[in-house]
């Protein structure tokens, strides 16, 4: 907060000293306004938050005391000073008791002052950013939104409800993409772990011998470059949430090292002998045949058991289309923000495309393109040139509810797209002749687009 | 044309008020001189804190001034709400004073110091006629129109201007044509 940003009113019957501390706060650069008694001081606060406030204790009508409670029930952090006579120092002392930060008596001494006031507004600033940090760390804590209206995706909620205040290890199951860290996030989130951290790691992005140091930290020496002691996330994790992303991705060797500190919350730094304790729940995450891999060989059958106890398997995107539409608007409301763009929605036939297309990537593919098509678009809708979808990817198979003559034509048409409209190279994997497509597109009414 | 007047009301160091008189030249730019007054300031006098009061002063000779002035006096200066003021004037005013009465080291039991006095003198008659100039106080600590409440506070800053407080004090003044 500036000087220029703290706002000081003076409450005190005396002119002089309205006056004088008024241009003498002015010349410090406070924004500064006087009241010459409660009810003047009580107006001014129904138009505008003080940051601090110079009662005078003695005041015809409602005193300082009264007008401190009134203030207070108004801005429980307002700053109040209380200005007094040597007289009144007692009744200055029940003031402070009733919570005014201090009291100055008349008349006063410049530096006091001058200190006195700059003290105060860096208490008004530290409780303004108190309340700004409490209501972010709220918002911290605040469970991810799941979206989707499907039955899979309610479901999927009411196993996080039912696993998050256990201790249990819980295993995501699901196609790269699908949500398996907000899942994480989530199950975190509604634990009473909240308030620690929720650390990450992503095994699979590190070697064997980095993921070991990474998870059980190292002791200086430990190995050539281990120039410090460092802690593991094992360790950083006490009190909170271990993630491991991409679990069946890690080596045996570590596996072994897993499975026992998961077990017995005890493990040693690499280089160490020192046995630290670590109060740490496991969620771990995979997108691979952790049973095959088991079969194999490849992943040890007691850690898959281990961390197998609770599975939430979130299914991939195209066997839950009926979650696209909510998703969409959900990108398109993040984005319509993030880009300052007034997109209001997106096209029906635009959704349609998207509700039929395959979505190997997922929600994060789905996340892309809504993103990409906003960058491009001109209208106030998204429409379907504005996706720039893998026509390859599009579903070989159609909507249970289509008819056969509704398939026929989004089967042309894909067809059609598939090969930038060229009507030739479309009828000869159709198996027909132009003649029977141009016939066709007409008969279902379709265009050829102008971008094409 | 503007300038500056120097007035010394019981103020009885002379020589130190003309060596500072070519110091406020070059640091305001602006032709300074030294003048004498008639004024009696012992009805300004306030017997229960025997000290004088600096804005009943200021307001005596308020209507008088067309120029620039710093009034200097070695006596304990006060306004109403304050216990003492080194110096006082008005924003945009055209009176300023400056006391000696708390700049000098006897006031803190230290022995004397003519050069110490003379910085700190210079700076609070630069920092008064600051506000003269329509300058409020400055987040700058060594600008010389800082706020400074104690003696420590005078030392610790410079007798000039910032640069943004320099160009703001010259167009005021100009735009002000005394």
């Amino acid at each position: 907060m500036k000087i220029s940003d703290t706002k000081i009113l003076i409450v005190d019957d005396e002119q002089i000293v309205r006056e004088s501390l008024a241009s003498w706060f002015e010349e410090d650069g406070y924004f500064v306004d006087t009241a010459k008694d409660a009810v003047e001081a009580l107006n001014k606060l129904a138009k505008t938050r003080w940051d601090i406030y110079f009662l005078d204790i003695k005041m015809p009508g409602m005193d300082g005391l009264e007008l401190q409670r009134r203030i207070h029930e108004i801005d429980k952090e307002a700053i109040i000073i209380i200005i007094t006579a040597y007289a009144s120092v007692d009744t200055a002392v029940q003031a402070l008791k009733e919570g005014a930060f201090d009291y100055v008596t008349k008349p006063f001494d410049p530096d006091a002052l001058s200190r006195l006031t700059r003290n105060a507004a860096k208490q008004r600033k530290l409780s303004i950013e108190n309340i700004e940090l409490k209501g972010s760390l709220e918002s911290l804590t605040t469970p991810p939104e799941i979206i989707g209206v499907s039955q899979h995706i309610q479901e999927i909620k009411e196993l996080i409800n039912t696993v998050a205040n256990t201790n249990t290890t819980v295993m995501i199951r699901g196609e790269s993409g699908t949500g398996k860290e907000l899942v994480a996030q989530a199950i975190h989130a509604q634990s009473s772990r909240r308030f620690s951290p929720l650390v990450e790691v992503n095994c699979g992005a590190i070697s064997d011998t980095l993921l070991e140091s990474e998870l059980f930290g190292h002791e200086k020496g430990a190995f050539t470059g281990a120039l410090y002691r460092r802690k593991g996330k094992l360790e950083i994790a006490n009190g909170g949430t271990l993630f491991l992303d991409e679990i069946g991705t890690i080596g045996s060797k570590t596996q072994i090292d897993l499975l026992r500190a998961i077990e017995s919350k005890e493990f040693t730094r690499l280089g160490g002998n020192e046995k630290i304790k670590s109060d740490f729940r496991v969620i771990c995450a995979t997108n691979t045949n952790l049973e095959e891999a088991v079969k194999q060989g490849g992943f040890r059958e007691d850690l898959y058991y281990r961390l197998q106890v609770y599975v939430i398997h979130i299914k991939p995107l195209r066997e839950r289309p009926d979650d696209i539409p909510e998703l969409v608007q959900y990108f398109i409301n993040k984005y319509k923000v993030k880009m300052n763009k007034p997109i209001e929605g997106i096209d029906t036939e635009a959704l349609k495309m998207l509700m039929q297309y395959s979505w190997k990537g997922n929600v994060r593919e789905l996340e892309n393109a809504i993103e990409r098509a906003m960058v491009i678009t001109q209208e106030r809708k998204i429409q379907k040139k504005d996706f720039l979808l893998n026509q390859s990817q599009q579903l070989p198979s159609f909507n249970n509810q289509l008819s056969l003559t509704e398939v026929e034509k989004v089967h042309i048409l894909n067809v059609l797209e598939q090969n930038q409209w060229n009507i030739s190279s479309a009828a000869k994997i159709l198996g027909i002749d132009r003649v029977t497509i141009y016939k066709k597109l007409k008969k279902y009414g379709i265009k050829r687009p102008q971008h094409v | 044309m503007s300038k500056i007047i120097l007035v010394p009301l019981q103020f009885d160091r002379l020589a130190l008020l003309k060596s500072i008189q070519s110091e406020v030249t070059k640091i305001t730019q602006l032709p300074s001189s030294i003048e004498n007054h008639d004024l009696n300031i012992d009805i300004f006098f306030d017997s229960q804190r025997g000290q004088y009061d600096a804005l009943r002063m200021i307001q005596a000779l308020e209507g008088e001034k067309t120029f620039l002035s710093i009034l200097l006096t070695n006596v304990d200066l006060f306004i109403p709400i304050f216990t003492f003021v080194f110096g006082l004037a008005k924003l945009n005013g055209n009176i300023g004073i400056v006391s000696t009465y708390r700049l000098e080291n006897k006031f803190y039991g230290l022995p004397d110091n003519n050069s110490l006095l003379k910085e700190r003198v210079l700076k609070e008659i630069i920092h008064e006629y600051g506000h003269l100039a329509g300058l409020r106080h400055c987040s700058q600590f060594n600008c010389v129109m800082a706020s400074s409440t104690s003696a420590d506070e005078i030392d610790i800053k410079l007798q000039y201007f910032c640069d943004a407080c320099q160009i703001k004090s010259k167009i005021n003044i100009a735009a002000k044509g005394v």
